[in-house]
């Protein structure tokens, strides 16, 4: 199963602390828990965008041994492994070539084959047999009051194909352990304090 | 630390919820679906007008191995039949990409007609199969998550949650109308009427919200909203619940103490300045103490 946990495995003094403040050791785990996926959560809702959204959507906390952590499921899981760890990328047989947009509005528009409202209209362009990019089709000018059938050599680049693409790691893939370590324990803070209030351990 | 013990959903458990869903195959519109009970619904796997029963159950295996970030054989796939030796052994990640690829050629392959004009009415679409993919995964995570704050401990330090969008849509609903009508609705128990879009967990709001009658995300399809969680302080604040703090601090002792052993000195004072924050300035160190000073 290729599930991403994401660890607060650094239980800092201060965190080790608070736990007194519960009755039992495995409810304030399962709070740290939560905070940290709520936290998880909040940083790629705010990096904006539908991918880091969805990998946002895809948590799910467990606190099972005495750790907080939160799992990212399925196919997110695997994306943000290679986001973090980053490694190379090849295209999936039969295909030969991977497509890499050529500009932001291919990015946008997906990758080539599928969902296009219309189709992109895309032909191959290359050199000695080999393809380098998928360019426009059928583009045509007018040329001395005639429609010509316009080179592929002219046309549009939407994709370039290569045969592997290699990622660097993203040092931002995951939020700053810094920034998770204080939004835990700021729901402890609260939660402790209110249990100093009461002198009734949560 | 203590011995471990697992009070919150597993992962596991996760992933049966969704194979324990029956693939069933039906002529019902998404309409129609949502006129069936909610409990015979959420045990089902379907999709809209699709009567084909091994076409479901695929879309239903598909989406499980993405749940579970399985990685399947090339050979295995509609596109890699031809393909021998290691070409065909070579394996890849069972995502949204492969599922769409894989069952729109089951689709063609099939047979299945449109069922309407609409590409959403195509079994065939990539929008179509991607939606079935997104709905299926976000109600199996949605329903963890729900769970999993709903657990004694969580649901204490946070009782009530917000709904907020997750993820950003070029066209998005009126969620704030929609609040106000569902709260309309179930005259506004649990749930706050002006401003935020916070209610108590267990407010009825969340079910009449929802178009699937269902307490946790998504609330409708491709809606891009989900819920974070909200802390009792808040929940109070907003008049959801009453402050029991507040009730039982009365009969609190004069004092409460708690240990600072382990902890260094700026850890100490670090943690006086977050109680006096909290608390105000009953809060002092005795030795190797924390206490807290009523009056």
């Amino acid at each position: 199963m290729a599930v991403l946990i994401v660890k607060h495995d650094s239980i800092t003094p201060l965190l080790r602390n608070l736990a007194q403040y519960w009755r039992k050791p495995e409810d304030f785990t399962a709070v740290c828990a939560r905070a940290l996926m709520r936290d998880t959560q909040d940083f790629y809702a705010e990096k904006g965008s539908k991918f880091w959204g969805a990998i946002g959507g895809a948590f799910k906390d467990k606190s099972g041994d005495g750790v907080a952590r939160i799992s990212v499921m399925g196919e997110q899981g695997a994306i943000l492994l290679h986001k973090v760890n980053g490694g190379t990328v090849y295209p999936k047989a039969p295909k030969k070539n991977l497509a890499i947009p050529a500009s932001a509005e291919a990015k946008a528009a997906g990758w080539p084959s599928h969902g296009k409202t219309p189709p992109l209209r895309l032909g191959a362009w290359g050199k000695d047999g080999k393809p380098h990019a998928l360019v426009e089709a059928d583009v045509v000018r007018k040329v001395r009051g005639r429609w010509i059938k316009e080179s592929p050599a002219f046309r549009r680049i939407w994709y370039w194909l290569v045969k592997s693409a290699t990622h660097l790691p993203d040092p931002e893939a995951l939020p700053p352990p810094e920034r998770t370590r204080n939004a835990v324990l700021d729901v402890a803070i609260k939660r402790a304090s209110e249990v100093m209030k009461t002198g009734k351990p949560a | 630390m203590p011995s471990p013990i697992v009070n919150a959903q597993s992962v596991m458990k996760v992933l049966r919820t969704f194979r324990e869903r029956q693939a069933t195959a039906s002529p019902l519109s998404a309409k129609e679906w949502g006129e069936v009970p909610v409990e015979i619904r959420q045990n089902a796997f379907w999709s809209a007008k699709l009567e084909h029963a091994q076409h479901v159950a695929e879309l239903k295996r598909t989406t499980l191995q993405a749940l579970r970030g399985a990685r399947v054989r090339v050979g295995a796939l509609r596109r890699g039949r031809e393909l021998t030796g290691d070409a065909a052994d070579e394996t890849v990640l069972m995502s949204k990409g492969q599922i769409i690829s894989e069952m729109r050629a089951a689709a063609l392959e099939r047979g299945l007609e449109p069922t309407g004009p609409r590409e959403m009415e195509d079994i065939a679409s990539a929008p179509r199969i991607g939606l079935i993919v997104d709905m299926a995964e976000k109600m199996t995570y949605g329903k963890a998550r729900w769970e999993s704050g709903n657990d004694t401990a969580v649901l204490d330090a946070f009782p009530a949650q917000e709904l907020v969008r997750v993820e950003p849509r070029e066209k998005p609903r009126d969620w704030e109308s929609r609040w106000q009508e569902a709260g309309d609705a179930v005259g506004w128990e649990g749930a706050n009427a002006n401003g935020r879009m916070v209610a108590l967990k267990s407010s009825p709001i969340w079910v009449e919200l929802s178009e699937f009658g269902l307490p946790y995300p998504p609330f409708d399809y491709g809606s891009g909203m989900g819920v974070r969680d909200v802390e009792r302080s808040v929940a109070v604040e907003l008049g959801l619940m009453a402050d029991d703090d507040e009730a039982q601090a009365a009969d609190a002792p004069d004092e409460t103490r708690g240990s600072l052993k382990g902890l260094d000195e700026p850890e100490r004072d670090w943690l006086l300045a977050q109680f006096r924050e909290e608390l105000g300035d009953g809060v002092s160190i005795d030795g190797d103490e924390v206490v807290y000073r009523r009056g």
